[in-house]
């Protein structure tokens, strides 16, 4: 109901200033015998929407040459294809913590609001706002749209629910609790671990993302400078660091989301967090040996909130294609209401609240727990991306993630963030 | 002329050609997903110069390479000692101690890393039964570089004791029997014999190890990638990560010449200590 206002104002707005669109009505088979190209790396998603190619053809007459390639294939094809100002992709996929302000800052994203918003150019049942705010933040860059969300990749925590009613814990809802939690629920005599962090240098920034910004920091201040030294981001710096030291299993440092997922897995530890889309090995019987005793929430909150960090794949029309509303229609379909709800039944858990919510999806999900964690996490507002907003951000998380070994090593954290918030600058400026 | 014109053109292409371009390129400032390449002139090696993970990693494969040949050395000259002479079941021995040589690196890596494991891994449970607490290994900061030193040492000693094994065989047997009759004690034939004959030879076979260890790049990247954080990160892991991570083409291509010289200025280093041996 939040949204209606605001739905009625932009109607209102609309009406108003563009008269002579109104009259215009959407028709699919509007740009019929357009040939567009879409290219994508091979994911979930793209294995769900390939055998559909035909459907999108009868329906609008536009011909699809679809190439799908390994995803560090697709991101070289791609950067080669942009760079070289070649405009034969019309439909390309991205991420915002990966490639997003590369893009962004080379102008290769088409803003797609002015498209969203012309009601000639997208269907009426396409409802932008069914999009869970999370997904819609991770798209928006500078107040535009950049790409429509194909997932909702989000941060969840994960506990055993047995662990915590024999030592009669509830599920930590602050991110203290959670500590408080962990510390009870080691014993390294016996090899049970409170909770399982990633520790292998820049894989830490992911789960890093999520406890600085629930802390109240942020990967930059008001400046847009690297914002590495502040209180808050060293008090998170320090969590994360104890965290894996005091009631994690040792080795940390190398642990990535796998080595977490084997040893939940096997029972291992209590806690653990990280994206959703790696917890259903957990629940399966075949390759978890507690595999009915997982609960699912939300990240516990810091003094800011709730701040889960996230952000998926996203559709997007390169800015210098030749036929961008053709290429609009491809990416309006592919993510229509209807073809969300089909892929969120092939259990890909899609960026759409309609289909998460639908009484369809809820008789098929075998996590609902899992489902419950993830909608509440969608519906909070101003939640971080996996990855800091930086250009060269390959190269800057390898920097703070050698922070967070510091940080995991017991070091001196804030001599260590400081050097590399300096060195952060210095690769800024050689790429930005 | 005509019959070295084939040899000519492979060295041009496949050397000269590649090594030039890399020098050319370490002139410009070029990051791959940004402007294309501007010409910077030394400013590449000026930034080297500040760049701390480089000095790091400089220093670190320094010291990888001067611990792995030292222990090489020492460890492979001494089996070669212990093989020269007749035992029973040597050749058997022999041949098992070559099969650390002739594993696939990547594939030997990946047991390591297994057996470095702190929670699973063999080397810590051996350590228990012996008393000793369990330790981090590679996951430790500390130990992450003298743990792959061990990798490198275990399955490259063999190669010292192999070339060093034929020098033993091809010594002349006169300088040995005088000795004999002069009623040399046997650390006296070891010291002011066997040992000055061998010398050449250890040289040659650390010359080999030694230009090997500091290209050192697939055991270091399978077991810790350089980690944790940075603590194993030798100049082939940061020029990788530099170029087809970052995409820094430029500023790589800058090290490697670095790298290049370094390899280069020991090789004739030690080549002129060679001839100095003989």
């Amino acid at each position: 109901m939040k949204r209606l206002p605001q739905a009625l104002f932009l109607g209102v707005l609309f009406a108003a200033s563009v008269p002579a669109i109104s009259q215009d009505q959407f028709n699919w088979k509007k740009f019929a015998g357009q040939t567009i190209n879409v290219s994508l790396a091979k994911q979930p998603w793209s294995d769900f929407v390939t055998p559909k190619i035909q459907e999108f053809e009868q329906l609008t007459g536009i011909k699809v040459k679809l190439e799908v390639l390994p995803e560090d294939q697709n991101r070289q094809k791609m950067a080669i294809a942009f760079s070289s100002g070649r405009g034969d992709i019309d439909v390309f996929g991205s991420q915002r913590h990966q490639e997003g302000a590369k893009y962004f800052a080379a102008k290769w994203y088409e803003p797609l609001k002015p498209y969203i918003n012309n009601r000639s150019l997208t269907a009426p049942d396409f409802d932008y706002s069914d999009f869970a705010p999370q997904a819609v933040n991770d798209v928006t860059i500078a107040g535009e749209v950049i790409g429509i969300p194909l997932y909702s990749e989000l941060q969840v925590l994960v506990y055993r629910k047995d662990l915590l009613q024999q030592a009669g814990l509830k599920v930590p809802e602050t991110l203290d609790e959670l500590e408080a939690a962990a510390r009870k629920l080691t014993d390294k005599s016996r090899g049970q671990y409170g909770i399982c962090m990633r520790g292998k240098g820049a894989a830490t920034t992911t789960i890093y993302s999520g406890i600085l910004h629930s802390m109240g920091g942020s990967w930059v201040d008001a400046k847009g400078d690297p914002a590495f030294t502040t209180p808050e981001a060293i008090k998170a710096f320090d969590y994360y660091g104890r965290m894996a030291r005091e009631y994690g299993p040792p080795g940390a440092t190398n642990y990535h989301w796998l080595q977490c997922q084997t040893l939940l897995a096997s029972g291992g530890a209590a806690f653990w967090t990280d994206s959703n889309i790696f917890f259903a090995p957990l629940l399966d019987p075949k390759k978890s040996a507690v595999s009915d005793k997982f609960g699912f929430a939300m990240l516990p909150a810091g003094a800011a909130g709730r701040k889960p960090a996230g952000g998926g794949w996203f559709l997007s029309v390169y800015s210098k294609s030749s036929h961008k509303d053709a290429a609009w229609y491809f990416i309006q379909w592919a993510i229509s209401k209807e073809n969300a709800l089909k892929a969120q039944l092939a259990a890909i858990p899609t960026g759409r609240v309609s289909a998460w919510s639908s009484e369809e999806f809820k008789k098929t999900d075998k996590a609902p727990e899992l489902t419950k964690a993830t909608l509440d996490s969608l519906k909070l507002q101003g939640t971080p991306s996996w990855g800091p907003p930086f250009v060269a951000v390959g190269e800057i998380r390898d920097v703070l993630g050698g922070v967070i070994v510091v940080a995991i090593e017991g070091g001196d954290v804030k001599a260590a963030a400081q050097k590399a918030n300096d060195q952060i600058k210095v690769i800024r400026a050689k790429t930005e | 002329m005509l019959f070295i014109a084939p040899a000519a053109i492979v060295l041009l292409l496949m050397l000269v050609f590649p090594l030039t371009y890399t020098a050319h390129l370490s002139f410009y400032e070029w990051f791959a997903a940004g402007p294309p390449p501007r010409f910077a002139g030394m400013h590449n090696y000026v930034a080297l110069l500040a760049d701390e993970r480089f000095l790091k990693a400089l220093a670190r494969t320094l010291a990888f390479t001067a611990l792995s040949v030292t222990a090489e050395v020492a460890l492979g000259t001494a089996l070669a000692l212990m093989f020269a002479r007749p035992f029973i079941g040597r050749g058997a021995a022999r041949t098992i101690f070559l099969l650390p040589m002739v594993a696939t690196p990547v594939a030997i890596s990946l047991v390591w890393l297994l057996m470095f494991d702190p929670a699973t891994g063999v080397l810590n449970y051996l350590l228990k039964l012996i008393g000793l607490g369990p330790s981090l290994w590679v996951s430790d900061s500390f130990l992450a570089l003298p743990a792959l030193v061990l990798v490198d040492v275990w399955q490259w000693t063999p190669i010292v004791m192999l070339m060093v094994l034929g020098g033993l065989t091809a010594l002349p047997e006169d300088p040995f029997e005088a000795a004999r009759i002069d009623g040399a004690s046997r650390w006296q034939v070891f010291r002011y014999l066997t040992l000055p004959m061998l010398r050449p030879y250890i040289v040659v076979a650390a010359l080999f190890r030694g230009i090997d260890a500091l290209k050192t790049f697939d055991s270091i990247y399978v077991i810790t990638r350089g980690g944790p954080g940075f603590a194993s990160e030798t100049l082939n892991l940061y020029i990788y990560a530099s170029a087809f991570d970052y995409l820094h083409f430029g500023y790589s291509s800058a090290m490697l010449v670095i790298f290049f010289l370094i390899v280069l200025g020991l090789s004739v280093a030690l080549i002129a200590f060679r001839r100095k041996a003989i």
